[in-house]
């Protein structure tokens, strides 16, 4: 049913499960790429009985979620995941435990137990990835009968991925596909959406502790940045 | 979920005993004694903490200090954004659009005050007079920048608003005309002088600290030369600054009733601490102690119109860390996953019903109080002297204290009894049916009308009346009495105003359907005068109800002047007085009768048959209707015909049979004074008869004789 599906905005014809390759989606307006999403997540849980939503404390999971909440009238009915890697930052931790009070959603966390008790962790990255994340998150689906996953993913996906990809057991819905790192921003922004302080110590990207780049603390917060850089343009210096 | 508008007000350093509403004497919060009114006032709410980081920080998470992030760190903490969850977080949530805007830098954003709001506002426009680096905003400016915002957003989602003022903290430096508002007024009292002056960061007993001082001169080099020691001119300057933000209130509350949201908006005002003025030798801080002048703060919720809750004056002990759960229940957010500390008030406010038995507790580094039912308790904490966060008085905290926090130490006591001013505990019931049925009989004429109650004393008629009543103002000449009545009685159609009823402070013209005046029109001279005012008022056709005592039988038969009277009238000249304003006048008597009621099982009977007695030469006998004269007159006077007809008669029936129990009460005193008394002469006669008196007496006449004193005597 999802196979030929195709949404049109602003004349833009966007398939829901084939690669989207015309450039003018990633310049649509945040608003667009707002509806967009969420026709994609209301289109793709229509025929799913036991949807869940990923989520792992990272900004694109956090708007992923939120737009979840949103479909729902800010009430989440899905339950959300959380693959534990057991070596994520003290910081992820605290905050996914106070969004899961703060949205009120039970936090189904799982992990490759098996693997934490052998891996010797980061060693090999690749691998230990695939084991505590890729593995832990195939158990999570079947234990849970898991048959839509809503999740954040963008990167790499931008030009080639899909919004809805169907896997072996589930489908995977991809409703960030074409938001930018500054739409990811805006979106957090505009909606006041509580995010993990990590970000604000200048971290960009939050894996797991051993496989993330230690951030340079920024001498100012990016908020102060824009007040100050907006008065000093007031006053004729920036231009 | 039920989305309603919320205003939250925190006014910094306010306590609650400096308010009308709460019992103070001085008029300093007119605003919110009348808010109050249509409100639930919390009588005995304590703050967590006693200075304003901590406080904030738990009245936002609704955590004590120890369990929330920013702890008792006033200057360097601020809240985890990971880990706390602020009441706007939950309201953001839930789709509200959230915006404060606060008055002082220690609430700026570095303590995360701001997660969740969509707008914090904490843009700071003036330093303090004696602390050149603490900035501040006035609440004007804060208020205006809130009205501004609601202007632009008001129509959209529903709002949160939170409001915060600095204007009651410290230095006490008002704008005109509060900078003066209480200086050398009525309640000034007697001199009194502190004439130390500590530093900020070691406060000490008796002393006045730097940041305080007004009126202060100072060389070159910053050092005081001269400055204001007079501790009366520092506390009218404490409620003059209350009087300030009763203004912005005002006005405040004059927008939101012009955007139409008033009524549904749930408002809420409280403060952060309190101020202690001289409690315990702590002159004008806080944060010292945590001592109710330091901890009781007022805390008055008006809930959304159409939930139908009762105004009224709870005298359970709250916490303001209720605050965010209160709020929560109200718009129905299940926040049961939050682990709050704070209880919601929403059922005790709503039906009475006590929380859950819970610990209050109002908590600073070296000492922590427990709030019970009657008693706090105070006791010390072990402190580590070099991970202190604030100031820290070893003298002040190493007791343990308890202070029976429920005695009254306002100045507004129960008044003591004049011989004039009527008060519902007085003991001689026929006082009390006298009053009482006066106004029940008034009740009759007052249904959804508009009605003023002239010279309204104490309240309780005006508070009887406003339950038929659409609307009744009460005015007295006493400030202390309406203040004492707004506090005692709550009504959302009643309001108390200050007043002289031969110069009624209502501007606006013909605006009543019925005025009442019992009991009032013999302390006025100039009758004249009254009656132009009631004219004035009285909308056309309107009906004004007044009773006086009867000259004849008040003042002449028992040859008595009652010193508070200044023109009693005769029933002639009542009639007169009457006719030159009203077209129709109906003049009824009154006077307390001992009565039985005899009446039927059934119900109440239209027709009454009325059977008079007298007691003569010891024995009842039936008597004839023309003997029965009344003591007071009642008269129901309009422009409008009256029929004869429009009042019957009425009785007041006391079950509690109030006269007898005093007779039987009298006598039985009478009785055992006369046991007494009977004791004694027996004793007496014993002591007559007895051989020692007998002898005495004896020696006593031959000393006499001996002595010739009784020569010459018959």
């Amino acid at each position: 049913m999802l196979k030929n599906k195709v949404l049109s905005v602003h004349g833009v014809k966007i398939s829901l499960t084939g690669p989207n390759e015309d450039d003018r989606i990633r310049g649509l307006p945040l608003k667009e790429k707002e509806k967009i999403a969420q026709e994609v997540i209301s289109t793709a849980i229509s025929g799913c009985q036991n949807p869940y939503v990923l989520f792992d404390g990272c900004k694109e999971s956090l708007v992923a979620l939120h737009l979840v909440r949103q479909i729902g009238n800010l009430d989440l009915r899905f339950p959300v995941l959380h693959i534990d890697t057991s070596v994520r930052f003290k910081e992820i931790y605290q905050y996914l435990d106070k969004m899961s009070r703060l949205w009120r959603f039970d936090l189904v966390t799982e992990r490759n137990e098996e693997a934490l008790r052998t891996l010797k962790i980061a060693e090999n990255p690749a691998d230990c990835c695939k084991q505590l994340k890729a593995d832990a998150l195939a158990y999570a689906v079947k234990k849970h009968h898991i048959d839509c996953l809503i999740t954040g993913a963008r990167g790499k996906a931008q030009k080639t991925g899909v919004l809805v990809s169907e896997r072996d057991d589930y489908i995977e819905v991809n409703p960030l596909l074409f938001y930018t790192d500054r739409d990811l921003s805006e979106f957090i922004k505009t909606s006041r959406l509580p995010y993990c302080s990590l970000y604000d110590k200048g971290y960009r990207h939050i894996d797991c502790t051993p496989c993330t780049e230690p951030a340079e603390a920024p001498k100012l917060s990016s908020e102060d940045r824009a007040e100050i850089d907006k008065k000093l343009k007031a006053l004729g210096y920036l231009g | 979920m039920s989305h309603k508008n919320i205003v939250w007000i925190v006014i910094d350093a306010l306590r609650a005993d400096h308010l009308g509403c709460y019992g103070y004497m001085r008029n300093t919060s007119p605003t919110i004694d009348h808010l109050a009114k249509q409100s639930v006032l919390f009588e005995y709410a304590f703050a967590p903490a006693t200075y304003t980081v901590p406080v904030m920080a738990s009245l936002l998470t609704s955590k004590y200090p120890h369990h929330q992030s920013i702890g008792f760190d006033q200057s360097g903490g601020s809240l985890n954004p990971n880990s706390d969850i602020t009441v706007t977080e939950a309201l953001k949530s839930c789709g509200y659009q959230c915006a404060g805007f606060v008055s002082s830098m220690v609430l700026r954003k570095h303590t995360h005050f701001d997660m969740g709001f969509d707008v914090y506002d904490a843009a700071m426009t003036k330093a303090e007079i004696n602390r050149p680096n603490e900035l501040v905003r006035d609440g004007q400016e804060t208020r205006k920048a809130f009205s501004r915002w609601l202007e632009k957003n008001y129509k959209d989602e529903p709002f949160f608003v939170f409001l915060h003022y600095f204007d009651v903290h410290g230095p006490y430096v008002n704008p005109e005309p509060f900078n003066d508002l209480f200086v050398q007024d009525a309640f000034y009292g007697e001199a009194r002088y502190v004439d130390r002056v500590s530093t900020d960061s070691v406060p000490r007993l008796n002393h006045i600290p730097n940041y305080q001082l007004l009126n202060p001169v100072r060389d070159g080099e910053g050092n005081v030369l001269e400055y204001e020691k007079d501790i009366r001119y520092y506390i009218a300057q404490y409620d003059g600054g209350i009087s300030y933000e009763d203004t912005l209130i005002r006005e405040t509350i004059a927008q939101l009733k012009e955007l139409d949201i008033y009524d549904e908006c749930l408002i809420i005002i409280t403060a952060d601490h309190g101020e202690s003025l001289g409690e315990n030798d702590v002159y004008f801080f806080h944060g010292l102690t945590v001592t109710p002048d330091q901890t009781r703060v007022p805390l008055i919720i008006k809930p959304p119109k159409e939930l139908n809750m009762e105004p009224k004056s709870v005298p359970t002990a709250v916490s303001t860390i209720d605050i965010m759960p209160t709020i929560l229940d109200f718009i129905g957010y299940q926040y049961d996953r939050l682990e709050l500390e704070g209880v919601s008030l929403v059922q005790l406010m709503q039906t009475g019903e006590e929380p859950k038995e819970r610990e209050i507790v109002s908590e600073i580094e070296g000492q922590i109080a427990y709030v019970g039912e009657k008693d706090i308790v105070i006791k010390p904490k072990e402190v580590d002297p070099d991970h202190l966060k604030f100031i820290y008085n070893k003298e002040l905290c190493e007791k343990d204290v308890k202070i029976e926090y429920r005695k009254k130490t306002n100045n507004l006591s129960e008044p003591e009894w004049t011989g004039e001013r009527y008060h519902p505990l007085m003991d001689d019931p026929a006082i009390n049916y006298e009053h009482l049925h006066r106004y029940q009989f008034a009740g009759e004429f007052v249904k959804d009308k508009v009605v003023l109650d002239l010279a309204c004393g104490e309240g309780y008629g005006s508070h009887l009346l406003a339950g038929n009543a659409k609307r009744v103002i009460g005015i007295d000449i006493d400030g202390p009495t309406i203040r004492r009545a707004s506090q005692k009685y709550f009504k959302s159609n009643l309001e108390f105003i200050i007043g002289s009823i031969t110069d009624i402070p209502i501007i606006e013209e013909h605006c009543f359907d019925t005025i009442i005046c019992f009991e009032a029109l013999e302390h006025v001279k100039d009758h004249d005068r009254l009656m132009s005012e009631v004219k004035r008022l009285l909308k056309e056709n309107g009906l004004f109800i007044v009773s006086t005592p009867d000259k004849r039988l008040h003042a002449d038969r028992p040859d008595y002047r009652n010193p508070f009277h200044l023109k009693e009238l005769y029933l002639q000249e009542l009639k007169v007085l009457l006719e030159r304003y009203f077209k129709k006048n109906l003049i009824y008597g009154q006077k307390v009768f001992t009565m039985s009621n005899i009446f039927p099982t059934s119900g109440n009977s239209k027709n009454t048959k009325e059977y008079l007695i007298e007691k003569e030469n010891k024995i009842f006998t039936f008597t004839q209707k023309d003997k029965k004269q009344p003591l007071y007159f009642i008269a129901l006077s309009s422009d409008a015909p009256l029929s004869e007809d429009i009042a019957d008669n009425s009785y007041l029936v006391d079950i509690s049979g109030s006269v007898f129990e005093l007779q039987r009460s009298l006598q039985s005193t009478i009785s055992q004074q006369e046991a007494v008394i009977t004791e004694y002469a027996e004793a007496l006669n014993r002591i007559y008869q007895s051989y020692g008196w007998k002898a005495l007496s004896l020696w006593l006449k031959v000393r006499d004789l001996i002595s010739g004193k009784n020569r010459g005597k018959p």
